[in-house]
């Protein structure tokens, strides 16, 4: 039996996660704790985080894992920058400075911060690990394992066999032949900030209509039996224009879109252009991951699929997978990037230990938990209204009923990027005003990009066709709405008839679970919208400060519920 | 008192205020460091263990990431590219302690306020109202957090030795910041006669390159996507 702690880290998305005696105990985002969104550094506060929450002290632990194997890495970074000589001078100089500085001795540096022997601190491989941080999770005792990212090491997709505690490795790609490193290139051209700007790209898709894709068909060519390739000539990453698309791209496509400027999707004839370049995108990347999903179904004999890497958050690539690929149930976990590397790495640890492998993903509850006394301390300081109604989930869905918006901070956070019921900013789903509201007011966000809806677990057959029940309570897929629903969901509907549903059980999220209970006792209605507890640019709240802070700052929102404390704005 | 900062701000400002794109890049600079203050007083509202520097501290933060928007918003007014803040801060309240970083807090938001105040009195004297009254509105929340922090040092037992203390503190931390300037200079240059170095190996990698010919797989039909 052992405690074993995995941590991602020094890219973006640093995370830890800590499994005892193979038991998942803990897995948090840095971002919920040094504030810094889509957090490049190595996760120490989450890695103290997840220790403190489990009661284990450093040197109790028996192995901290690395997600990636650092040399390796480097290897790959400098025959990379052989390659793309002379294009990349200061790219060379800065990144020698971080590996030489930092990147390369990371094992070294965890164990003297966490205080940790060296030699109970190895790395694994990246793709590896994000296998095992899907699979071993999963509810599936044997399943294909497609793992798609930009890169890790040398590796940027591949195909496992996994069967009980192991993975078996049966095909892959390797860099720069990446459907990651595709998506991030049309997501700087489009305008977006790479690494951050793919969901937005993948929103933007379903507002345009795919006439680029024979353009992009030159760029990536995709094959036979899964495999694909992508033409050096239309990419420029890991040179000095840190653009990663090249200038052979824009002869194709047109120029690129500047970065920051205000869409206009009704009005402005470029927007729409590139709401088509980003449609012709995501066709292509659905193409290519249907490729590699049937070729997973061939060369494994099994009749479930798991997904990993970033490539895996795209969720309406998830649902054509699930429709389309064969298999007859498919199952991403909630932080599919490269935060989950942490978990694989911890569980591939974990299980050479001879622990037994996890049990299936429950609760995405896995990060740091509220104290309400101590937030309701904090907002009477701040000069918030602070109560203790026998009822607040009735008082919240009165709130709710009326057009109003209720932020929901409760238990430990969501291990993930979506808010699932326990850093969620909520309200009514059926109200376009509304979501508009909240999305001016509240989230800053382009215009284009949809909210989604929570319903409680019971309702969700009769609100949507197909509802896939191992992604939707991870919001990692989406669904169509049923005509007879539309009309109680007109807030959460993309322009492509979908929805990002989160299906919620009392099991998963109580919480939300009453408050939807309590909202459909109250109005009938059986949808909310649930957005995450940030503003614009933040991480998600990750401590009652953070909620606090939230609430105090956005007057928008009329109520936040800590666990059984209310907050509210005294009137002036 | 007139520190090195505020001798600086009122040497330079009558530079900075005339021109538009100087002023911009200032106002960026302004709003990185208050972002990366409000981090810092982030992570003490979430490390101290008394409930009334808790709010103190978060209150503090809020207002740091106000001035943030503040001040970003009017350099993207006077023409400053837009683009999303990255702050880099150090948690000095983990390294110096809560005693020293109540110290060290009050330090710099004195020094803010000199620096503040005389880039105020310039952009006003150069008819740039708008940035003046940005100026205005973020003095006046400095002068609250001079404040505040002073008011938590008899508490917290802050002294003229811990003053002194981080006074010499803030020095050393300047002078590394600038050797790793230089250093970081230094290492550039290097860096780039290092890279003229793989001049060869390219040479070896483009012939291997195009012995090995171009990765072949067979594009399908175009007509596949159109539906």
């Amino acid at each position: 039996m052992a405690a074993v702690l995995g941590i991602s880290g020094l890219y973006h998305d640093a995370a830890a996660a800590l499994v005892v005696d193979g038991r998942v105990v803990a897995a948090m985002h840095e971002e919920r704790l040094d504030r810094v969104k889509h957090s490049a550094a190595l996760p120490e506060r989450a890695a103290r985080a997840c220790l403190a929450m489990a009661g284990i002290d450093a040197k109790a632990l028996d192995a901290v894992v690395f997600y990636e194997e650092p040399f390796a890495k480097f290897e790959r970074l400098l025959g990379w920058l052989v390659q793309t000589f002379p294009r990349a001078p200061s790219y060379f100089a800065r990144s020698l400075r971080q590996q030489l500085a930092k990147k390369l001795w990371v094992l070294d540096e965890l164990s003297e911060t966490l205080g940790v022997p060296r030699s109970k601190v190895s790395s694994r491989e990246h793709h590896l690990c994000h296998a095992a941080s899907a699979f071993f999770v999963s509810p599936f005792e044997e399943a294909a394992v497609l793992t798609v990212d930009g890169v890790g090491e040398h590796t940027t997709t591949a195909i496992w066999q996994g069967r009980g505690a192991t993975l078996e490795r049966r095909f892959s790609l390797e860099f720069p032949h990446s459907l990651g490193l595709f998506y991030a290139a049309i997501t700087a051209y489009t305008g977006f900030e790479v690494l951050d700007g793919e969901l937005k790209l993948m929103a933007l898709a379903a507002h345009g209509t795919p006439r680029y894709v024979g353009e992009l068909s030159r760029v990536l060519h995709l094959g036979a039996d899964g495999d694909f390739a992508l033409d050096a000539r239309y990419f420029d990453a890991f040179t000095d224009t840190e653009l990663g698309f090249g200038a052979e791209l824009e002869r194709l496509l047109g120029p690129a879109r500047p970065a920051n400027v205000p869409w206009d999707l009704a009005r402005s004839p470029d927007d729409r252009r590139y709401a088509d370049i980003a449609r012709s995108a995501q066709v292509l990347t659905e193409e290519a991951l249907l490729g590699l999903a049937r070729r997973a179904r061939r060369e494994v004999a099994a009749d479930a699929l798991c997904l990993a890497g970033g490539v895996a958050l795209n969720c309406t690539a998830t649902a054509r997978l699930a429709a389309e690929a064969g298999f007859s149930r498919v199952f991403v976990q909630p932080a599919a990037g490269d935060a989950g590397g942490a978990l694989g790495a911890a569980i591939l640890r974990a299980l050479e230990l001879g622990d037994p492998r996890p049990a299936p993903l429950g609760s995405p509850a896995l990060g740091q938990a509220i104290d309400a006394g101590a937030g309701a301390d904090l907002a009477e300081r701040l000069g918030l209204g602070v109560s203790r109604p026998p009822r607040p989930f009735e008082r919240a869905a009165e709130i709710l009923a009326r057009g109003g918006l209720v932020a929901l901070a409760t238990g430990r956070g969501e291990w993930g990027p979506r808010a699932l019921g326990f850093r969620s900013l909520l309200a009514r789903a059926d109200d376009t005003g509304v979501r508009d509201a909240v999305n001016r007011r509240v989230k800053g966000r382009e215009s284009f990009r949809p909210f989604a809806p929570s319903v409680l677990e019971a309702n969700a057959d009769a609100l949507f066709h197909h509802v896939g029940a191992d992604m939707t309570p991870f919001m990692t897929t989406v669904c169509r709405p049923r005509e007879s629903a539309l009309g109680e969901l007109s807030g959460v509907v993309h322009v492509d008839g979908t929805s990002r549903l989160h299906s919620v059980s009392k099991e998963r999220a109580p919480a939300l679970a009453e408050l939807l209970a309590e909202y459909e006792r109250s109005t009938g209605r059986r949808a909310l919208l649930d957005t995450s507890l940030n503003g614009a640019g933040e991480p998600i709240a990750g401590s009652e400060n953070d909620a606090v802070a939230f609430f105090a700052t956005h007057r928008a929102v009329d109520a936040l519920l800590l666990d059984d404390v209310l907050v509210e704005r005294r009137p002036r | 008192m007139l520190s090195v900062h505020s001798f600086f701000a009122r040497l330079f400002a009558p530079l900075v205020v005339r021109d538009s794109g100087r002023a911009a890049a200032m106002l960026t600079r302004f709003a990185r460091t208050e972002l990366g203050n409000s981090l810092v007083m982030r992570w003490a509202a979430a490390t101290t263990t008394s409930p009334v520097r808790r709010a103190a501290y978060l209150r503090h933060a809020l207002d740091e990431e106000r001035h943030a928007r503040f001040f970003a918003a009017r350099a993207r007014k006077l023409g400053a590219p837009s683009r999303r803040l990255v702050a880099d801060a150090d948690d000095v309240f983990r390294l110096l302690g809560e005693r020293r970083f109540v110290a060290f807090v009050h330090r710099a938001e004195a020094r803010g306020q000199r620096e503040f105040e005389a880039y105020e009195r310039g952009f006003r004297a150069a008819g740039d109202a708008k940035t003046a009254a940005v100026f205005a509105l973020v003095l006046r929340d400095e002068r609250r957090h001079v404040e505040y922090s002073k008011d938590f040092f008899a508490e917290l037992g802050v002294g003229r030795t811990t003053l002194a203390w981080v006074t010499a503190w803030e020095a050393v931390r300047a002078a590394q910041r600038s050797a790793s300037v230089v250093f970081g200079a230094l290492h550039f240059c290097v860096m780039l006669g290092l890279y003229a170095a793989l001049v060869p190996f390219s040479l070896v990698a483009r012939q291997r390159s195009r012995r090995k010919g171009a990765r072949e797989v067979s594009a399908r039909s175009v007509a596949l996507f159109e539906r």
